[in-house]
């Protein structure tokens, strides 16, 4: 061996420079999902004379309470694509295909209809940073930092899907910004440089899928009649470091677009315009040692869980809401809590409607890539209008189906298996 | 007063900027997993396969663990050409090696008489499979010029012939183990 490396010595002058080129990976496919089991006890006072039984015969219709436990599964099946090229380009593709409660055209089946989550492809370039384009979340939506939680547990995590929507057609109002939106988009992301990342992206319009046309309806998706915004763009900046022991995660996000076109929408008998919307978010996640704490506050011009997604009529003020939280993990154990607050204007003489959640939960990750998660929520909505863009008016009085208040505590349980 | 001012301020912006050493540092493109993903797949931790998602097509090299010669060794790469690897180039001092990741990096060896130049090597085992485009050797090399090691270019046929050493090494260990089973 040694004669080798003394050999080399030797022609020198005859070597030829040693060009060390970047190892080209083939592409590889994957599979990979999720499924998930929850079972949920949900104590809500709008479930009270919810549902009619009808009338047969000379016995009469009647009202009775919903049930309070329910059971659902769920699952995402994923195909991950990654590669690189000799020159150092890496790219890929993900596809999700989920269970959404889709059912076959006219409604019928089970709901277990198979169709797209998001579907993407990304190059990216170990210099310019990276080029994601497809039903992806924007920007915005990938770059911010919101209060910790764990499996299931959130201001709009496993909680809302046990429970029926209120009068204005909303679960919750207090989320973060995009609220997971996949519409088709072009998305940059920026190299990093001493921490500090930024992200901007555009959507033409809101729709996503293989569609031109708008599904179900007749029009195609350039109609700027067609959906509630059209040219999204959405934008954030990002810093992730550590000073000593503590991480320090902070982001700033924002989304606009143009309210679709129309002559506008009837309040109080009179024809009023659309605002374009508008959301912010600031975010701060600390972590030490196990210890999470953060939080985040989204601003803007929006209305009900549509976080910059949706026109709301001129003349509503904007919204906010804010999330705090804190989770500890302690090896294969972590516990999670928080607190969640946040108002929408529902108009001219109308009282602004506010939403409160808590929650506290624990996750125990039984094998690597196996959670079972239990979690406790209490949900607290006041001043529920009719409409979640075009409030006229509160929803009707007290706490009942369809009332404008509203009080609910859910446990949920169950396990999510990924692979 | 004011122009004080500003050469005070590119002073003080110059010397952040040299004290946060070199732009090339602190630049690197965020991997994929580093963006918000709302996937419910994504908010577990670790995976049921041990890996992210089940092979289905290609040769991934990153995650490979275990499987083949290198299953009952526990390292992550053909143990043959990661036991060979190790033989052929201890006559350099070892700066570093990762079984899992299938790569050898050693220190700077100078060759007994020869204090003016020295050599360093790279060895990367590139998967499970004992075959013979599995290992890959760089070879660097410096010259002592005044009192600055310089690079110099070292000869095409060095790293090939340090694979062929490793291959060769590789079989023999293979077969001996082979006769050993019977």
């Amino acid at each position: 061996m040694r004669k080798i490396l003394l050999g080399t010595t030797a022609v020198v002058g005859a070597a030829l420079l040693s060009n060390v080129a970047q190892a080209q990976t083939a592409p590889t496919v994957r599979v990979g999902g999720y499924f998930e089991f929850t079972g949920g006890h949900v104590s809500d006072t709008q479930d009270r004379n919810a549902v009619t039984v009808p009338a047969v015969g000379a016995a009469p219709a009647r009202t009775v309470n919903r049930d309070k436990v329910d059971f659902r599964a769920d699952m995402e099946i994923s195909v991950i694509v990654r590669g690189k090229t000799a020159n150092g380009l890496t790219y890929g593709a993900e596809i999700e295909l989920q269970m959404d409660n889709v059912t076959n055209t006219g409604g019928a089946g089970n709901g277990g209809v198979v169709d797209t989550d998001e579907m993407w492809g990304f190059v990216s370039s170990p210099t310019l940073g990276t080029l994601q384009f497809g039903d992806q979340d924007s920007a915005a939506d990938q770059l911010k930092v919101s209060a910790p939680s764990v499996t299931n547990l959130g201001e709009s995590a496993g909680w809302d899907e046990f429970i029926a929507p209120a009068a204005d057609g909303t679960r919750y109002i207090l989320s973060t910004i995009n609220d997971g939106s996949d519409a088709t988009k072009i998305i940059y992301m920026s190299p990093q440089f001493f921490g500090f990342d930024f992200g901007v992206s555009y959507a033409p319009n809101g729709f996503e899928g293989e569609h031109f046309s708008v599904p179900n309806a007749s029009g195609l998706q350039r109609d700027p009649t067609q959906g509630t915004i059209r040219n999204e763009i959405s934008g954030a900046l990002r810093y992730r470091g550590s000073f000593g022991n503590v991480g320090v995660a902070a982001a700033i996000s924002a989304m606009r677009g143009d309210a679709q076109t129309t002559n506008g929408v009837v309040f109080n008998g009179a024809t009023v315009g659309l605002q374009d919307p508008t959301a912010y978010q600031a975010g701060l996640n600390v972590t030490f040692a196990g210890l999470t704490l953060g939080g985040h506050y989204v601003w803007g011009k929006y209305a009900g869980a549509s976080f910059g997604r949706a026109a709301i009529r001129d003349g509503l003020s904007g919204s906010s809401n804010y999330t705090l939280g804190a989770t500890y993990t302690m090896g294969a154990f972590a516990v999670g809590a928080f607190y969640s607050h946040g108002t929408r204007d529902n108009g001219p003489g109308l009282s602004d409607r506010e939403q409160t959640a808590y929650g506290l939960g624990a996750v125990y990750t039984l094998a690597p890539g196996m959670d079972v998660f239990a979690n406790y929520t209490s949900i607290t909505d006041r001043n529920i209008a009719n409409n979640a863009t075009n409030p006229t008016a509160l929803a009707a009085a007290g706490n009942g189906s369809g009332g404008r208040n509203r009080d609910i505590d859910i446990v949920i349980i169950g396990t999510r298996l990924t692979f | 007063m004011r122009r004080l001012r500003n050469i005070l301020s590119v002073g003080l912006v110059a010397s952040v900027l040299a004290g946060c050493s070199t732009l090339s540092e602190n630049m690197r493109v965020p991997e994929i997993d580093e963006y918000n993903n709302d996937s419910r797949r994504a908010r577990v931790r670790g995976r049921l396969t041990g890996e992210d998602g089940i092979l289905i097509f290609g040769n991934d090299r990153g995650s490979q663990r275990g499987g083949g010669a290198g299953e009952q060794s526990g390292i992550g790469v053909n143990a043959f050409l990661w036991r060979a690897s190790l033989d052929t180039l201890s006559f350099m001092p070892l700066a570093s090696a990762d079984p899992f990741g299938g790569v050898l990096i050693t220190d700077w060896y100078s060759p007994p008489g020869t204090t003016g130049e020295r050599f360093r090597a790279t060895a990367y085992i590139l998967g499970r499979q004992l075959r013979s485009d599995g290992v890959r050797i760089a070879i660097f090399r410096q010259e002592l010029r005044g009192n600055a090691w310089v690079d110099v270019p070292v000869s095409a046929g060095t790293a090939s012939e340090l694979e062929d050493q490793v291959l060769s090494r590789a079989r023999e260990l293979r077969s001996q183990a082979t006769a050993a089973a019977r």
